[in-house]
C-alpha cells in the first residue's frame, strides 16, 4: 500500500507538468509564429519600399506614360501609340493612351507641340496626323487660338473640324470669328478650286455662321444670304440640315422663302425633312412636328411628304430591302392627315421601287387594291414614273384601264408601244 | 489529486492567457502580411512561398478587392458616360479630366477585371440598349488585346450578344484579328467550331479578319488559311492584307510570301494585291514611299502594278512629285493611261494648281499624257482653254479625240468659235449651215 501511496503522490503531479509542457508548447509556438510573420513582414516591407524607391530614382515607373524623365512630351512614344492605333490589333488600347496624353496637355504644350512638329523626325502622315488632332484638341479648349492654325491643315480632309471650331469661337467671341472668316473670303482661301465651282468649304462655314445668326440676328442672317450668289445660298440653306439643329428650322423656312426661288425652296425645305426622316426610325409624328413649326403651306406639305415617304420607308420598313405593309400603311396615314392631296403620288411611288423580298406582281396586286380604294390616277402614274427601268407593255396597257383622265391613258399606252420594239429586241 | 487538477487548470488557463495574446497579434500580423503580398504582387516585387491557407485567404481576398474596384469603377463609368450623351458637344475641362481617370481605369484593368466589367455592365439596370450594346463592345475589344480568347468565349456563350449580331460584328473581328496574330491556327479552329452551329457569327468579315491578322506574323500561312476559309482575294481582302501589312517589314515579308512557291496566285489577285499594297505606302507620303519603292529590292513589275494602285484623291498634295515619278517608271500606253487619269482628276480638283504644273513640265510623254487628262477635264467647263491645250499635242488620235470633245461642248456656247475650230482641226464634224 505504501509502494502505491507513493505512486499516487507522484501521480498527483503528472497533471500539472502534462498542463505546463502543453501550455509551454502553445505558447511557443505562438512566439515562434509571431517572430517569424514579424520577419517576413519586415523583409517585404524592406522590398516594396526598394521598389518603391528605385521606381522614384527615374525608373519607368515614374515616367508619366508618353513623356520623358524630364516630362517633356515623348513626341517619338506618341507616334507609336499612333502607328499602333491606326494598325490592326491592339489599336484600341493605344488609341486610348494616344487620347489619354492628349487631354493631359496643358494649352501651351499644345501650342509648343504644334510648333515643333516641323523639327521632329517623325515621318510625314504620322506627323500630319498628329499634328492635326493636336490642333483639333486646342480648337475644342481655345478656338479663338486654335484656328489660328488653319492654314496648316489640309481643309478637304477636316474641314468638318475646322468648321466646328468655327462654331465655337463664334460662341466665345462671335465678332472676332466672323471678321476673321470675312479677312479669309477676301484673300481668297475659300475660292472654289474644282472646275464644278462648289465652294463645299465656304458652304460649310457659311451654314454654322448661318446657324449662329438665326440665334442671335436673323436680320443679319438674311441680309448676309443676300450677298451671295443664288447657287452658294441654295448650298448653304440645304447644309444646314446636316447640323442637326431642329429647334432652328422655323426660322430657317422664312430664310429659305425670303431668298430662294419657290423651288429650290421647296428642295431645301424638304432636304431637312428628309435628315430628320433618316434619324426618325420611321415614327412620321417628328415630320409633323417640323411641318407644324415652319409652318408649311399646302403645297410645300405635298412636297415634303412625297420626299420623305421613302425616307421613312427605308429608316424602318426598308431594312434589308423588305417593304413592310404595316409600315406603309402608317405612312399612308399619315400622309391622308398632313398632305391629303398627295397620297396616291406617294403610294405609287412606294409601289413602284424594287424591294426585295416583294415580286413587281405583287406590287401590282396592290396598286390595284389602293386604286379601287379611291386613290386615282396619280398613283398609277406615278408607279410608273418609279418603275420605269422595269416596263412591261402588258402591264402598261392592263393598267392603262384604270386611269380616268384620256390623256394620262393615251400617254401610258403611246409609252407601251414605244416599249414593244424594244422588248422585241432585247429577246423579251 | 483534486489539487492536482486545480493547479493543472490554472497553468492551462494562464498558459491559454498568454498564447492567446499572441494568436491574437498573430492574426494581426497575417493579415498585415496578406496586405503586404498583395502590394508586391501589384508592383510585381517577388514574394515568397505562401502557405495553402494564406493562399486560399489571399486569392478569396484579392477576388473580393478586384469585385470590389469593378464594381466602383462600372458604377463611375456608367455614370460618366449618360452624362457625357446628356452634354454632347457642351464638354468641358471637368468633363475632360474625368476621360481621363475613366480612361486609366480602363487601360489599368487586367483580363480578369475586364471580364468582371462585361458581366456587369451587361446586367447594370441604369443602361439603355445602344449604351449597353456599346460599352459591353468596347470592354470586350479591349479584353481581346490582353486575352484574344477570353472575349470569344464570353461573346460565343452569351446568348444576349450574340442576338446583336450586327452591332457585335466588329468586337468579333476584332478578337479574331488579335488571335489571329499571336494564334492563327486557334483562330481558325474558332471559325470551325462556330461556322456550324452559328453561320451567322461566321461571315466574310470575321474570316478577313483572321487572315489579316495571321499575315502580320506569317503572310504565307495566311495565304493557305484563305483557302482553308474559303475565302476569295478578291478587293476587300486584299485591302485587309495590305493594311495588315503597312509597316516595313510585314510589307516586306508579304511581297515575299507572294513569291512563295506554295502560294498559288492567280496573275489578276497579285495584281490586285500589289494595287491595294500601294494605298497604304503612299500615305506614307511621296518621300519615304518612293524611296521604298527604289531601294526595298522590289521587282519592277512589281512597282508598276502598285503604281496602278495609286490614286489622285491619296496624293492630293504631293500629286507633282508622284504623276512625274510615274512617268519615269511607265512607258507607252500604261504612262498614258495612268498620268492622264491622275492629272484628270487634279484637274477637276483644282484645276489651277494642276494647269500651273504642266506648263513646267518638260516636253515628252508625261507632258502629252498631262496635257490629254488636263484637256479632258476641262472641256465641258471651259472649251476655249480645252482647245488651247489641244492645240499643243502632235496631231494624231489623241489630239483628234480631244478635237471632238472640245467641238462638242464648245458649240453649245459658242457654236461659231467651234465651227472654226473644227476647221482648224480639219474635223469630220458637221458644221452649221453645211
Amino acid at each position: 500500500m505504501h509502494g502505491m501511496g507513493r505512486g499516487m503522490k507522484g501521480a498527483i503531479w503528472v497533471p500539472p507538468a502534462v498542463a505546463v509542457a502543453v501550455a509551454a508548447g502553445w505558447i511557443g509556438s505562438r512566439k515562434q509564429a509571431v517572430a517569424q510573420m514579424e520577419e517576413e513582414i519586415v523583409v517585404l516591407q524592406a522590398r516594396i519600399e526598394r521598389a518603391k524607391r528605385d521606381a522614384g530614382a527615374g525608373g519607368e515607373g515614374e515616367r508619366r506614360p508618353g513623356r520623358d524623365a524630364d516630362g517633356r512630351a515623348d513626341w517619338h512614344q506618341v507616334v507609336d501609340w499612333l502607328a499602333a492605333a491606326e494598325a490592326g490589333g491592339h489599336g484600341m488600347r493605344s488609341q486610348m493612351k494616344l487620347q489619354r496624353f492628349i487631354l493631359e496637355l496643358t494649352d501651351e504644350e499644345l501650342i509648343a507641340g504644334i510648333e515643333e512638329m516641323d523639327s521632329l523626325d517623325l515621318g510625314a502622315r504620322l506627323k500630319a496626323s498628329l499634328e492635326s488632332m493636336l490642333i483639333g484638341q486646342l480648337i475644342e479648349r481655345d478656338p479663338a487660338v486654335g484656328m489660328g492654325y488653319f492654314h496648316r491643315l489640309d481643309r478637304e480632309e477636316h474641314g468638318w473640324m475646322l468648321a466646328r471650331g468655327f462654331g465655337r469661337w463664334l460662341e466665345s467671341d462671335a465678332g472676332a470669328a466672323m471678321a476673321w472668316f470675312d479677312q479669309e473670303i477676301d484673300k481668297g482661301t475659300f475660292e472654289s478650286r474644282s472646275l464644278d465651282g462648289r465652294q463645299e468649304e465656304r458652304k460649310r462655314f457659311e451654314s454654322v455662321l448661318l446657324r449662329s445668326l438665326l440665334k442671335t440676328n436673323p436680320d443679319a442672317a438674311s441680309a448676309r444670304l443676300q450677298t451671295m450668289p443664288e447657287s452658294l445660298r441654295f448650298e448653304v440653306l440645304s447644309a444646314y440640315g446636316q447640323w442637326n439643329d431642329p429647334g432652328k428650322f422655323e426660322g430657317l423656312a422664312e430664310l429659305a422663302r425670303a431668298n430662294l426661288s419657290a423651288e429650290k425652296c421647296d428642295e431645301v425645305l424638304a432636304q431637312h425633312a428628309r435628315h430628320l426622316a433618316s434619324q426618325s426610325e420611321g415614327d412620321p409624328r417628328k415630320i409633323s412636328q417640323y411641318l407644324e413649326k415652319i409652318e408649311a403651306t399646302a403645297e410645300e406639305r405635298e412636297h415634303i411628304a412625297e420626299s420623305v415617304a421613302l425616307t421613312l420607308m427605308m429608316a424602318e420598313g426598308g431594312h434589308q430591302g423588305v417593304l413592310r405593309l404595316e409600315v406603309m400603311e402608317e405612312i399612308q396615314a399619315w400622309v391622308s392627315e398632313e398632305a391629303p392631296g398627295s397620297l396616291g403620288r406617294v403610294t405609287g411611288k412606294i409601289l413602284g421601287m424594287q424591294w426585295g423580298d416583294t415580286s413587281r406582281e405583287e406590287r401590282v396586286e396592290l396598286l390595284k387594291k389602293f386604286h379601287a380604294e379611291g386613290m386615282g390616277d396619280e398613283l398609277v402614274t406615278t408607279f410608273f414614273e418609279v418603275d420605269g427601268s422595269n416596263r412591261d407593255p402588258e402591264m402598261m396597257r392592263e393598267l392603262s384601264a384604270l386611269l380616268n383622265d384620256e390623256d394620262s391613258r393615251a400617254a401610258l399606252l403611246e409609252a407601251a408601244d414605244e416599249q414593244e420594239p424594244s422588248m422585241k429586241e432585247s429577246g423579251n | 489529486m483534486k489539487l492536482s487538477l486545480i493547479l493543472s487548470f490554472v497553468i492551462l488557463f494562464a498558459g491559454g492567457m498568454i498564447g492567446w495574446h499572441d494568436q491574437r497579434r498573430l492574426v494581426s500580423l497575417r493579415t498585415t502580411h496578406e496586405t503586404l503580398v498583395l502590394e508586391a504582387r501589384s508592383m510585381g516585387v517577388e514574394v515568397d512561398e505562401v502557405s495553402e491557407a494564406s493562399k486560399r485567404r489571399l486569392s478569396e481576398r484579392e477576388a473580393e478587392q478586384r469585385e470590389e474596384k469593378v464594381r466602383l469603377y462600372a458604377a463611375r463609368l456608367v455614370s460618366f458616360v449618360k452624362r457625357a450623351e446628356e452634354n454632347e458637344g457642351k464638354e468641358g475641362p471637368e468633363m475632360q479630366r474625368e476621360m481621363v481617370e475613366v480612361m486609366d481605369g480602363l487601360l489599368g484593368m487586367d483580363a480578369k477585371e475586364l471580364t468582371l466589367l462585361v458581366g456587369m455592365i451587361r446586367n447594370h439596370p441604369e443602361l439603355d440598349e445602344d449604351m449597353r450594346s456599346g460599352l459591353i463592345g468596347f470592354s470586350l475589344v479591349m479584353l481581346s488585346e490582353h486575352s484574344p480568347r477570353a472575349a470569344l468565349t464570353i461573346y460565343a456563350e452569351s446568348g444576349d450578344l450574340m442576338a446583336e449580331e450586327e452591332k457585335m460584328e466588329w468586337v468579333v473581328s476584332a478578337a479574331l484579328n488579335n488571335l489571329a496574330q499571336s494564334s492563327p491556327l486557334e483562330a481558325l479552329d474558332w471559325i470551325r467550331q462556330h461556322s456550324a452551329a452559328h453561320p451567322e457569327l461566321v461571315k466574310d468579315d470575321a474570316k478577313r479578319s483572321v487572315v489579316a491578322g495571321a499575315s502580320v506574323t506569317d503572310p504565307a500561312l495566311a495565304f493557305r488559311l484563305m483557302d482553308e476559309l474559303d475565302l476569295k482575294l478578291d478587293g476587300s481582302v486584299a485591302s485587309s492584307l495590305a493594311e495588315a501589312c503597312r509597316g516595313v517589314d510585314e510589307r516586306g515579308a508579304l511581297l515575299r510570301a507572294m513569291e512563295d512557291p506554295g502560294v498559288d496566285l492567280e496573275d489578276a489577285q497579285r495584281e490586285l494585291l500589289l494595287q491595294q499594297m500601294a494605298r497604304p505606302l503612299v500615305r506614307e507620303g511621296f518621300e519615304a514611299a518612293s524611296e521604298w519603292l527604289e531601294n526595298a529590292g522590289v521587282s519592277e513589275d512589281a512597282v508598276r502594278s502598285m503604281i496602278q494602285g495609286i490614286d489622285y484623291h491619296q496624293i492630293r498634295s504631293e500629286a507633282a512629285e508622284w504623276i512625274e515619278w510615274t512617268g519615269e517608271r511607265l512607258e507607252g500606253a500604261e504612262l498614258k493611261t495612268k498620268v492622264s487619269s491622275l492629272v484628270g482628276e487634279w484637274t477637276k480638283s483644282d484645276y489651277r494648281v494642276a494647269g500651273e504644273w504642266l506648263t513646267k513640265v518638260e516636253e515628252g510623254p508625261v507632258r502629252e499624257a498631262g496635257v490629254v487628262g488636263f484637256t479632258e477635264a476641262v472641256a465641258q467647263h471651259d472649251p476655249e482653254v480645252a482647245a488651247e491645250w489641244a492645240r499643243t499635242l502632235p496631231r494624231g488620235d489623241d489630239r483628234e479625240r480631244l478635237a471632238g470633245l472640245v467641238f462638242s461642248s464648245w458649240s453649245e456656247v459658242d457654236p461659231a468659235a467651234a465651227a472654226a475650230f473644227a476647221v482648224d482641226e480639219g474635223l469630220a464634224v458637221e458644221l452649221p449651215g453645211e
